[in-house]
């Protein structure tokens, strides 16, 4: 192509200019107001799948933890990831749950016994799993129930 | 008897414990039970004491921060600064749980009015499991009271605060009215909703000094030497109904955003980020109740405590028609500064005002016929709005709001935020 031939270049007209603008700036997608003929999925509409969704069902109490360890590693939840917490729910024995041990926040397994007990356990990997020593000055709380872990690959 | 019952109202109270402090606890379980205070913004002086911190710091209380730290710090008081980020998503959350129990009025950042008319249910028990909830999903301490009247919840959420038997929920709805009355003869006049320090003197010159003794108080000669405020609350005490739920005081035909410098500002350069700084806060919350300014006030004034003779400059312009931009608020703000400044001032406080706020619709064409409903306007301000909602404050600002902010607020013991930055999340230990 020869360069010295320069492209034509066009000038819109301002008032075309406006309307692009406004269609820059508003979040309507411009298709949609630019398109002259009736849409076949006009009315088939649906909000996009949305994981804020469908993992945050109770939103005032549902809370973000990111974790640092790797002691429950052995129930997918890495070093960075991220929990999902959900304090409205009860946890039942086997939950995975954040609870506040020895002024800390702790992410590990409820384990309830037969007496009622309740006991927390690591689960590191290649492990059976080990007990969290619980002294008598040692209060156990559960904050809420692990719902889901966000583990990032990159 | 049964029908006049049930057509009764009934509204609630439900208010958070020592909120600030509550909040920044949530996230601090190490220093749970330990005495805990929130400074003023530039932290001047606390603003929230947990119970704990009150028994310990008393009457020293009212002291500014500087003169009470060493000692506070000393006996282990956990200090921080206003986190108001935290307390708005912490308040949002209280909000939202309360709602899932009845309809909600908010009515200020840490309390709410519930609407319980025509609850078929014993209402101790049902402020206990609002109680219990709000503990459960958002870690926040709370009392609950129950009245026929606003006025009236207000009291037994006081009472419910105050006198422990109750363990933080009070239904005087439930009483007779014999114990009703003991409640209130012991009850000083000041714990009555809207009574401040002045009035109580002034009821105390006329032998009022308890809740009962206004409560029997004739109507009509309390409107005559008090006004129709007070006379009002005589009939609330007396259970009538002078306040629905969204039934309150006129809404705010002005808004204003200003703020102490965390270090004295001198040059104009300076103020000019500052005054951008508010009138885009203030514009952003004026568009927020889908308001528009017809005036811009702006004032500056240094320190009454400084060495320096106290200065105090402010000026006020009046629109050419009602507008709603950060940009056309902003250029008035910055031309009314210019005006005010005066220079070898050290400022200590700056802020802009808008006033005469009106709804979209009562807006009226100007000689010229301009309004300021110019569409692509009102689109750039949404698409701002939402930005900044999305990415955090300031994200999109004017350019002349700067960028380093010298003077922004002394927060030297801030807290993180917690629940509205993914990098500042609190950490659950796997170790």
């Amino acid at each position: 192509m020869n360069a010295n031939i320069p492209l034509p270049v066009e000038i819109p007209l301002f008032e075309d200019l406006m309307n692009n603008l406004h269609m820059l700036i508003s979040n309507e997608p411009a298709y949609a107001a630019q398109s002259r003929f009736a849409s076949p999925c006009q009315g088939y509409e649906k909000d996009p799948a949305s994981l804020v969704r469908e993992l945050i069902t109770n939103k005032p109490a549902t809370k973000l933890f990111p974790v640092d360890g790797y002691s429950m590693v052995g129930v997918g939840i890495f070093h960075g990831s991220i929990l999902i917490v959900n304090a409205a729910l009860d946890a039942i024995s086997e939950s995975i749950v954040l609870a506040v041990w020895r002024g800390k926040f702790v992410v590990k397994q409820l384990v309830i016994g037969a007496d009622g007990v309740k006991h927390l356990y690591s689960r590191p990997k290649n492990h059976p799993g080990m007990l969290l020593p619980i002294g008598d000055a040692d209060e156990v709380q559960v904050w809420g129930v692990v719902t889901h872990a966000i583990v990032p690959f990159i | 008897m049964q029908s006049s019952l049930l057509s009764k109202q009934i509204f609630g109270l439900a208010d958070a414990n020592s909120f600030y402090v509550s909040c920044e606890y949530v996230f601090r379980p190490d220093l749970w039970g330990q005495p805990g205070v929130v400074l003023s913004n530039n932290d001047g002086c606390g603003i929230a004491y947990n119970a704990q911190a009150k028994a310990i710091l008393g009457l020293r209380m009212a002291q500014a921060w500087f003169e009470v730290e060493e000692m506070a710090r000393k006996i282990g008081v956990n200090v921080f600064s206003s986190n108001y980020t935290l307390y708005a998503q912490m308040s949002l959350d209280f909000m939202e749980t309360l709602s899932t129990f009845l309809p909600v009025e908010v009515y200020s950042v840490d309390e709410a009015f519930l609407d319980a008319t025509g609850i078929i249910r014993d209402l101790t028990d049902l402020g206990r499991e609002i109680k219990e909830t709000v503990a459960k999903w958002v870690k926040l301490p709370i009392c609950v009271g129950w009245g026929h009247t606003k006025t009236m919840a207000k009291l037994a959420n006081h009472i419910a605060k105050k006198q422990p038997v109750f363990n933080g929920v009070c239904d005087l709805t439930a009483m007779s009215e014999v114990e009703v009355d003991t409640i209130l003869e012991n009850l000083d006049v000041k714990k009555i909703w809207g009574v401040g320090e002045q009035l109580k003197e002034k009821l105390n010159a006329v032998g009022v000094y308890n809740v009962l003794r206004l409560k029997r108080a004739d109507p009509k000669r309390i409107r005559d030497k008090f006004g129709v405020i007070l006379e009002r609350t005589v009939r609330e005490l007396n259970n009538e109904t002078w306040l629905g739920l969204e039934d309150m005081l006129p809404e705010a035909k002005q808004v204003r955003s200003s703020r102490s410098f965390g270090a004295r500002v001198e040059s104009l350069d300076d103020l000019v980020e500052v005054i951008t700084y508010h009138s885009t806060m203030a514009a952003e919350r004026m568009r927020s109740k889908g308001l528009f300014a017809q005036g811009v006030h702006v004032d500056m004034q240094n320190s009454p405590f400084d060495q320096a003779e106290y200065f105090h400059g402010s000026k006020l312009v009046y629109l050419p028609a009602p507008t709603n931009s950060t940009r056309k608020i902003t250029e008035a703000a910055l031309w009314l500064l210019e005006k005010a400044y005066r220079p070898g001032i050290y400022y200590q406080k700056a802020g802009v005002m808008l006033l005469d706020l009106v709804p979209e619709a009562g807006q009226q064409k100007d000689l010229l016929g301009y309004t300021d409903k110019d569409e692509t306007e009102l689109v750039l301000m949404k698409t701002m709005d939402e930005i900044n909602k999305r990415w955090g404050r300031g994200t999109l600002k004017l350019g002349s709001e700067g960028i380093d902010k010298s003077w922004a607020m002394r927060r030297n013991y801030k807290s993180p935020d917690y629940l509205s930055n993914m990098k500042e999340l609190p950490v659950a230990y796997a170790d």
